[in-house]
């Protein structure tokens, strides 16, 4: 024993010259596993003063060994970890073997984290004497791992946000088809809070028939471990009254216990939906407007081909009518084409100057000829010129002056105002016709689809007049609107900036 | 003498035209450009109503169901003609209540092989 405790304290000199000595040559293979290890080895007495510290465990916690002499495992570790470690190496002195982690200030101020394992160090009869400490620096794996981890973390929340958020409705349901997660966007498409929804199954919370559906899908989904997308439609769950679509994909999420759940997606496609039906309705409904004419161009031309001895004067009149329909199937082809120039953000002005007041003489000229049942009058004049598109402000003249004559039942009178200040002129149309609807009266400009919808139940055509008018007012800068009283006619205006000459 | 037909059509050249071509092969026309023009149906009494099937204001739908209802027009042949082709008709369109269908821009030969045919039913 005496023996034994002479090695160990003599080892905690650590001098290079005590493995020279001749008298520990048999110690030596000892020695160099001792010395060379990569392990800390840190040997304390039964007071938990060091008897030993090897290369290795001086390196790591940067002390010397002569720092390490006399003084004790808890005069390096952190004041933090004292207690625990204080614990461990008592229950190694009473014989058992522990293991914990333990955090050092090296002398620089960095921590080192070590893995401890103790274990009682005994003498020849067995009594314990010390204890024996293997440590190993696992500063690298923690830091990785705390990372690791927080990045984890930063992941999850992230992702926990990204889902709450989603404009998509997302949930998990378990193998019991009971919702386990579910985000806002499907808690308000179900109509429910997500808290109801929890441990309930879509059968419980869903309307029928879809919820039997939903839990057949979800069944399948489960059996062939393969993803099924459907599309369904019903009263939105804020109003009996309208009506939405949706589409679902259930697909098989294998968890770490190897057992099947489903992760859900469910997205509203309404907008998209009425969408493709808008522009269903819109191809429908042009290629009506597109039959008209052509049907009276058909028909009268059938007419003077087939039908005998027609008076010169009436050939002339269906002659005259076959005209004007081409005239009418071509504005109607332009204005397609304009619509198609506008949604592909196509439409060109192009910059000239020219003097508004004869401009606007030269539509009404065109009208008063073709509209002699009606009083068109011209109020006021800008008596400047103007750099615009001159074309395109023609065809917005135009299409306010169309509106007010389609428009105009009984009372034919149409009053046109010009009005100037020095940085912008304005051009207004008052028909005493029909008037608009205050609820419609933001709509008309919007698109062409809802001009199209608001006017499907009163009148034919297609409503796209205004919404190209008001466009090219907007790449003009300039304003349009309307004031008017169903019933008792509107008044159209725009306004354009003078502009640079 | 000649037979009754009745035209309702809101685009007035269309009328005149089928007023000229259904004229000039002998029959007797009227025409209407809306059906609340049409108070007086029960004493024209038509042998054949050629109606454009509209689809906005007071619908083809309406007109026919009103025309079936009357006793006077209930028995008279309808032939629907439409810019709209037959798909989207049908499902506005009981086969009980016309006797014909006629796509617009129409050929001449069909429609008044169309309206002889349903005439002499």
């Amino acid at each position: 024993m005496q023996k034994q405790l002479q090695l160990q304290s003599e080892l905690s000199f650590m001098s290079e010259s005590i493995w020279a000595q001749p008298q520990f040559a048999g110690t030596d293979h000892f020695k160099m596993i001792v010395e060379s290890a990569t392990q800390g080895i840190w040997l304390f007495d039964t007071q938990a003063r060091t008897i030993y510290a090897n290369p290795s465990l001086l390196v790591s916690i940067d002390h010397t060994a002569k720092e390490l002499h006399g003084s004790t495992l808890f005069d390096f570790c952190l004041a933090d970890d004292i207690p625990f470690a204080e614990e461990k190496v008592n229950q190694s002195l009473k014989g058992e073997s522990e293991k914990f982690d333990c955090r050092f200030l090296t002398s620089k101020g960095k921590l080192v984290w070590m893995m401890a394992s103790t274990s009682p160090l005994r003498n020849e009869e067995g009594k314990i004497i010390g204890v024996i400490g293997l440590f190993t620096d696992i500063t690298d794996n923690i830091t990785e791992k705390q990372n690791a981890q927080r990045e984890r973390d930063t992941l999850n929340t992230q992702l926990n946000e990204l889902i709450s958020i989603a404009p998509i409705g997302i949930a998990f349901i378990n193998k019991d088809l009971q919702y386990m997660k579910i985000n806002k966007m499907l808690s308000a498409i179900n109509g429910l809070p997500a808290s109801e929804h929890l441990n309930k199954t879509p059968a419980e919370i869903l309307p029928q028939p879809l919820g039997t559906s939903v839990t057949k899908m979800l069944q399948e989904v489960l059996k062939t471990k393969e993803a099924i997308t459907f599309e369904y439609e019903g009263p939105s769950s804020d109003s009996e009254r309208e009506h939405r679509w949706w589409t679902s994909t259930y697909y098989p999420i294998e968890l770490n216990t190897g057992e099947y759940a489903v992760g859900a997606l469910v997205q509203d496609i309404t907008e998209q939906k009425l969408s493709e039906r808008r522009k269903d309705d819109f191809i429908s409904m042009a290629s009506h407007e597109l039959k008209t004419p052509v049907t009276t161009i058909k028909a009268f031309t059938q007419i003077l081909q087939r039908v005998p001895n027609i008076e010169e004067e009436k050939s002339k009149d269906y002659l005259q009518k076959i005209s004007s329909e081409v005239n009418r199937l071509t504005k109607l082809i332009n204005d397609f084409l304009d619509i198609s120039k506008i949604r592909t953000g196509r439409l060109r002005i192009i910059h000239e100057q020219f003097s508004f007041d004869e401009l606007v003489e030269e539509c009404v000229v065109s009208y008063k000829a073709l509209f002699r049942d009606f009083e068109i009058k011209v109020e006021g004049s800008a008596e400047k010129d103007v750099m615009a598109d001159r074309s395109r402000i023609a065809q917005v003249i135009r299409n306010l002056l169309d509106n007010a004559i389609k428009y105009s039942t009984g009372n034919k009178k149409i009053i046109i105002k010009i009005t100037t200040t020095s940085k912008e002129v304005k051009f207004e149309v008052r028909d005493y016709g029909i008037g608009i609807a205050k609820e419609n009266q933001a709509r008309i400009f919007e698109s062409f689809y809802r001009a199209f919808e608001s006017e499907k139940v009163d009148y034919p055509g297609l409503g796209i007049g205004l919404y190209i008018a008001a466009e090219v007012i907007k790449a003009h800068a300039g304003k349009i609107g309307v004031k008017s009283k169903k019933g008792k006619g509107s008044l159209f205006y725009f306004t354009i900036p003078v502009g640079k000459k | 003498m000649s037979k009754k037909v009745l035209v309702i059509d809101d685009e007035k050249d269309i009328l005149e035209a089928l007023q000229i071509i259904l004229e000039t092969h002998g029959y007797d026309v009227t025409t209407l450009s809306s059906f609340e023009e049409a108070k007086d149906l029960v004493q024209y009494k038509p042998d054949l109503i050629l109606l454009d099937f509209l689809l906005v204001g007071k619908t083809g739908k309406e007109v026919c169901e009103a025309l079936k209802k009357e006793p006077t027009t209930a028995h008279v042949p309808i032939i629907v003609l439409s810019a709209h082709p037959l798909s989207k008709l049908k499902s506005f369109i009981s086969p009980h209540d016309v006797v014909g269908y006629i796509q617009k821009p129409f050929e001449m030969d069909i429609l008044l092989a169309a309206v002889d045919a349903a005439v002499q039913d």
